[in-house]
């Protein structure tokens, strides 16, 4: 019930039309009803001994007229239906739409983008239903069979009587099966969406399917899904050919019961003729449509289950960018506000204790005070990190997978709040930042870059909100040492990248994104510095480009190679969440330890090929 | 024009091509493999259409022989007639149902189970050329089509024409003139009801054009919604969002009013017909030209119409749309596979590792040779790696030998013989081969390890895993050999999944190895470990590395240089040093960069 109440409070403001839809949909069904009720008196007219042709003539046209009306306003219903919910389901979209992307990091972190996706398509798709073909679907038979029966009453109480024995018996019966055939159907989804995976899977694995010549093993295991898709498939034929066939002889009864009651009461001289042939009209426009109602009530309680997943992410906490207090945004709160006033709202209220000034820029100085910081509920991942970085300083983190290394920058913006400690940038703790000021002066280059299916201009401009001319552009791509790239693309800044459009390796889409960086200027800088295996010219374009970018700002670099751990003012080491060394690269180098076992690993085997190089190159003079 | 574009616009070209004619046979064809099915629901399809027609005419007798003349014996008679005949057409609905249903998932089956296992054996310049999401299509949504296209579709097709046909003749068998005024306006209805309704398609196809965008821009911000946050991008992004949804709003607002539009249209062109039926007849029962009950089951007849109209018109507008699914479907299964087994071959393999290249040229388009009259003769056990630029034609020199293509020209010769003369099951079965992107299937890491043998005992798994250096790493996660790896293995770190890749292919106990190094860089480490388990796996077998990392290419038994499609020199490290040659230049330039931080320390 809770579900219906807020479904109807969706409506909001289209809740006029709404109305006005249902309302001309009611007046439809009485002009059907009317013109069914006429021909009576046109067949008693036509039989009357005396026939009275100017009353036929009139008669005839009072038809028409009703059948006119009930067109027009099945037409005008459907018409302001569809113009309501469309309005309805455009809402809900972008409410969801902006919501998703407010939501935690560690929300996205938990839940899989295609649930998400699946969520914001289909079951708004289910919703949309709700308003626009179940709703009027099910107060057209509700109408139909209130208005038939105020008709046929009308005429004869007692055969509105007899003829709605139907209604009950339909309704129950038809509301059993369809719960079977929707719960076949549920199965036939769940089995098709295997059968598809399977196929994806199995062409994304193509490559590899070959290898081992394992065809007939994946034909075999394709079939199993695919025979789960037929069985499924044939249940749900099933009951569809159960259920038909019964409320067929069940209306079919009906239909000859009344036929034969309202003969036999014209027999006894109780009624005209007219009213038999109006009445089996009025009959079959009550009786066969009530077949769809089991489907109708069905569907209903699915778009409730649909609706109570969108609820749900809707309920979800949003992450706070601007540091208010944190609202809780459900779908149905009427909160049409864009984010934009929102924002200027809060820049000029200063009510909140915790504000103060917002620098211009920010120095860089940056100090970790004894953190400790976990995921939910998981094990600690940093335990007591206490590091400082002056302005300007380059840090290098390095450590096996898992050690720590992103969890360190992903505190630095904001993505993440931490447990204890202390984590200053300008000796003022982050969280008294909002989070997007953070954001707007923290500059990220990921190690797997992700670009949007857009221009490579637009990818470009994608973090900087300001106008910018195309002239800044090809200076940042110059400097990222993208620029020779771009220009040899089919539409050079114009070309899309992504699926729609051409595939750029992964050293191209890096230093994409660090031209994106440099154009979006930031004080603070994270990088990621794994760069896959490139020809040896393009690995210097990228080291040059980095570099560029790196001047004047403080850097936290999680570093793979030597070089980049040379270069660092202060290298530290994790392991497991803890700081276990840290120092520049010429102190490390001397003392027994992680960092000096890694460094040999990396560096002995191109050590010896320089000596032999060396050796060779020796020999030959 | 995009790369894509030009991919999609050689997939309709490539099935252009291909097609001729012989879609309605063979879609018949495949309908006659379950002619019961087929004929069960045209005959009860054929029943159900007259028993619709049939009724309205007792409904006649009831009238004008009962009621009116007051007989309730007549009356009660053909109300009984009448109740026999919704019990036969019940009887005739669910033979129809179950009959067209079993007979559409039947072909659904079928269709999908063919295309797959046809897809198994096309070779990989198709797959180069189309999208798995393409693919995906035909195997699921025009499956779908073409069997909706011969039960359902056809189902309407048969019903409406029969249920039209019939009525027309009950109704000349009670007023001639007035059937014909009937006959005349339904064919223009018809034609005008399938214009309307290609229009409406049109209409909703670009809905769903849409539609997608919107899917898209949702899995697109919710996949980048790291960077979406760091970039502070919300705000414009929901801007763009928003005019999405608002052409969402405009478009699908224009194809619901139009589709609503349509029905009234064609009830009120009907109920028209009815007030002159009325007009006309009504005269004549005064006359006595015509009783009240053919007044009656006339109009009840020009009322029902609008639903085979109806049917006809959605069948005909839709049918279009199926015929081009089938046409899409037929023509991938007629596509040939690029590689066939030839006649007589050997289905069981096993090889000391002897690997000849007889003068071997390779084109993927003509005119534009990737490899030129390679020549190599590789000993059992050797190691070759391969280097050089990319574009220099080393891919497509290891896909050779793993006969993924054949060559152009020359031959490739195993253990002596024309590698042709197997199977390719039985040679791919003696071939290990470790892909570049190290794919894994979604499942435990204990069932893809099992792929490279799915025979294999649990010693057999772990001694695999170990010789590679992956078993600790693999004892290390929470589930061990259980792990799910999630889909494409990408809940495991890069290295991880490389570890796995190679204890697959170790497992398969292979006797030539066949490896695209992975470029991708990891931690040290992990690096390490593979680096290892590379060496384990190569021990005693004949191998082919495309290879990136010096100590793999300096273990090599011999380097061939591959440039522009031609070996330029081959020769074991220290050969190819002294030379001062490509391999020279090459890797001199490669380490260069790196070289700063280790020349300090040397």
């Amino acid at each position: 019930m809770k579900t219906l109440h807020s479904l109807i409070f969706l409506i909001g403001k289209q809740k006029t039309i709404f109305i006005f839809a249902i309302l001309t949909l009611l007046l439809g069904v009485t002009f059907e009803a009317s013109g069914r009720l006429v021909i009576r008196d046109i067949v008693d007219t036509v039989l009357a001994d005396k026939i009275n042709l100017t009353n036929m003539k009139n008669l005839i046209l009072l038809f028409t007229f009703c059948t006119l009306m009930q067109g027009t306003f099945h037409f005008i219903s459907a018409r302001w239906k569809t113009s309501a919910t469309e309005s309805i389901v455009r809402s809900i979209r972008n409410k969801l739409f902006n919501h998703i992307q407010q939501l935690s990091f560690h929300y996205h972190d938990h839940t899989p983008v295609g649930e998400l996706v699946q969520r914001a398509t289909s079951d708004v798709d289910s919703v949309r239903r709700f308003y626009g073909d179940q709703i009027p679907g099910i107060l057209q038979i509700i109408f139909r069979c209130l208005i038939f029966f105020a008709a046929i009453a009308l005429i004869d109480i007692r055969i509105a009587l007899v003829t709605s024995i139907i209604i009950p018996v339909l309704t129950i019966i038809s509301t059993f099966f369809f719960h079977r055939i929707y719960q076949a159907y549920d199965l036939l989804q769940t089995c098709e969406g295997e059968v598809s995976s399977s196929v994806q899977e199995n062409l994304n694995g193509i490559r590899v399917v070959r290898a081992f010549a394992q065809q007939n093993y994946e034909n075999r295991m394709f079939e199993t899904k695919n025979r789960a898709q037929l069985n499924a498939g044939l249940k749900e034929v099933f009951w569809h050919s159960s259920y038909w066939p019964v409320a067929h002889i069940l209306c079919g009864t009906q239909l000859c019961v009344s036929i034969l009651y309202t003969g036999y009461t014209v027999i006894n001289g109780e009624n005209t003729v007219g009213t038999l042939v109006a009445a089996s009209f009025l009959f079959n426009g009550l009786i066969w449509p009530l077949q769809d109602l089991g489907r109708l009530i069905t569907e209903i309680s699915h778009s409730f289950v649909s609706f109570n997943r969108i609820e749900e992410i809707m309920t979800e906490e949003t992450e706070d960018t601007e540091n208010n207090i944190s609202r809780d945004s459900t779908l149905i709160q009427n909160d049409d506000k864009p984010l934009s006033d929102r924002y200027k709202n809060h820049s000029q209220s200063a009510d909140n204790s915790n504000n103060f000034k917002l620098p211009l820029r920010l120095e860089g100085h940056i100090e970790f005070e004894n953190l400790c910081f976990s995921y939910g509920d998981t094990a600690p991942v940093l335990k007591n990190i206490s590091f400082e970085c002056k302005p300007g300083q380059k840090i290098a983190l390095v450590g096996e997978t898992g050690s720590g290394k992103t969890s360190i920058v992903n505190l630095l913006p904001r993505f993440y709040p931490y447990q204890s400690g202390k984590l200053l940038i300008d000796r003022i703790p982050v969280t008294d930042y909002p989070r997007n000021y953070l954001r707007k002066n923290i500059g990220i280059v990921e190690q797997n870059p992700f670009l949007f299916t857009t221009t490579i201009r637009e990818n470009i401009e994608y973090g900087t909100d300001r106008d910018i001319d195309f002239e800044e552009v090809v200076k940042a791509a110059k400097a990222a040492a993208i620029h020779n790239d771009i220009m040899r693309f089919p539409l050079k800044y114009d070309t899309v990248v992504g699926e729609k459009g051409i595939s750029l390796s992964g050293g191209q889409k890096q230093r994409i994104v660090i031209a994106r960086t440099i154009l979006k200027d930031p004080h603070i800088l994270i990088l990621d510095d794994s760069t896959s295996a490139v020809d040896a010219d393009t690995e210097q374009c990228i080291r040059k480009a980095i570099n560029n970018l790196l001047k004047g700002r403080s850097t936290f670099i999680i570093a793979h190679r030597i070089q980049t751990l040379k270069e660092a003012d202060i290298i530290i080491v994790l392991k497991e969440g803890e700081i276990k060394q840290q120092g520049s690269h010429d102190e490390l180098i001397k003392v027994p330890g992680f960092y000096k076992d890694i460094f040999e690993i990396q560096t002995r085997i191109e050590k010896e090929l320089i000596l032999e190089i060396e050796s060779n190159r020796k020999g030959k003079l | 024009m995009s790369i894509k574009q030009k991919k999609e616009s050689r997939e309709v070209e490539l099935f252009k091509e291909h097609y001729k004619g012989k879609l309605y046979r063979r879609l018949l064809k495949i309908s006659l493999t379950k002619w019961r099915l087929l004929a069960g629901f045209l005959t009860a399809i054929i029943i159900t259409a007259f028993i619709d027609s049939t009724n309205t005419y007792i409904s006649k007798f009831i009238i004008d022989d009962g009621v009116i003349p007051g007989n309730t014996q007549t009356m009660f008679k053909y109300g009984l007639i009448m109740f026999a005949l919704f019990l036969l057409n019940s009887m005739a609905i669910f033979t129809f149902i179950f009959c067209a249903g079993r007979l559409g998932e039947h072909m659904q089956y079928h269709l999908r189970k063919e295309q797959f296992s046809h897809l198994q054996k096309l070779s990989f310049s198709f797959f180069d050329r189309v999208s798995s999401g393409w693919l995906l299509s035909r195997i699921t949504s025009d499956s779908r089509r073409i069997a909706e296209l011969c039960t359902w579709m056809f189902l309407d097709m048969t019903w409406g024409a029969v249920n039209i046909v019939v009525a027309l003749i009950f109704m000349a068998t009670i007023n001639l003139k007035l059937m014909l005024v009937v006959a005349l306006m339904t064919p223009i209805l018809v034609i005008a009801s399938i214009k309307f309704r290609s229009l409406i398609l049109k209409e909703y196809r670009k809905v769903r054009s849409i539609n997608s965008q919107i899917t898209s821009a949702y899995s697109e911000n919710i996949s980048g919604v790291r960077i979406v946050k760091a970039l502070n991008r919300e705000e414009k992004n929901l801007a763009n969002f928003s005019k999405i949804t608002r052409q969402m709003h405009k478009r699908s607002f224009r194809a619901g009013w139009l589709s609503a539009f349509f029905l009234p249209v064609v009830q009120m062109i009907t109920t028209l017909a009815v007030a002159a039926i009325l007009y006309v007849g009504g005269s004549d029962i005064s006359t006595g030209a015509l009783s009240v009950g053919e007044l009656r089951a006339f109009i009840g007849y020009v009322l029902f119409m609008m639903w085979p109209i109806e049917n006809l018109s959605r069948v005909f507008s839709e049918m279009q749309r199926s015929i081009a699914s089938a046409e899409r479907v037929f023509s991938l299964l007629d596509t040939p596979s690029g590689i066939a087994d030839r006649k007589g071959s050997h289905t069981k393999a096993n090889f000391k590792g002897k690997i000849d290249f007889c003068s071997v040229s390779f084109h993927y388009e003509k005119d534009s040779p990737v490899l030129k009259n390679i020549n190599l003769s590789v000993m059992p056990g050797e190691v070759i790696a391969i280097v050089g630029p990319t574009g220099g034609g080393k891919s497509t020199l290891v896909n050779l030998a793993a006969r993924f293509y054949e060559p152009c020209k020359g031959k490739i010769l195993f253990d002596g013989e024309d590698y042709r003369n197997w199977t390719q099951e039985a040679l791919q079965h003696r071939i290990g081969i470790v892909l570049q992107d190290p794919h894994l299937f979604s499942g435990t890491i204990r069932e893809n390890i099992l792929y490279g043998k799915p025979d294999a005992t649990e010693e057999e798994i772990i001694t695999a895993a170990s010789r590679v250096q992956a078993h600790e790493m693999i004892c290390r996660l929470p589930n061990g050999y259980q792990e799910n790896v999630g889909e494409a293995g990408n809940l495991l770190s890069i290295g991880q999944k490389q570890l796995i890749s190679l204890a697959r292919t170790i497992i398969s106990d292979p006797d030539i190895i066949i490896m695209d190094e992975a470029t991708s860089s990891i931690d040290s480490l992990t690096e390490h470990l593979i680096q290892e388990g590379i060496h384990h796996l190569m021990e005693g077998r004949t191998s082919f590395v495309i290879a990136h990392r010096l100590s793999t290419i300096r273990e090599a038994n011999r380097i061939l240089v591959l440039e522009s499609g031609q070996i330029k020199e081959s020769g074991t490290h220290e050969e190819l040093l002294k030379n001062r040659g490509h391999y020279y230049e090459l890797y001199t330039s490669q380490i260069r960069s790196e070289k700063s931080g280790c020349a300090q320390l040397a």
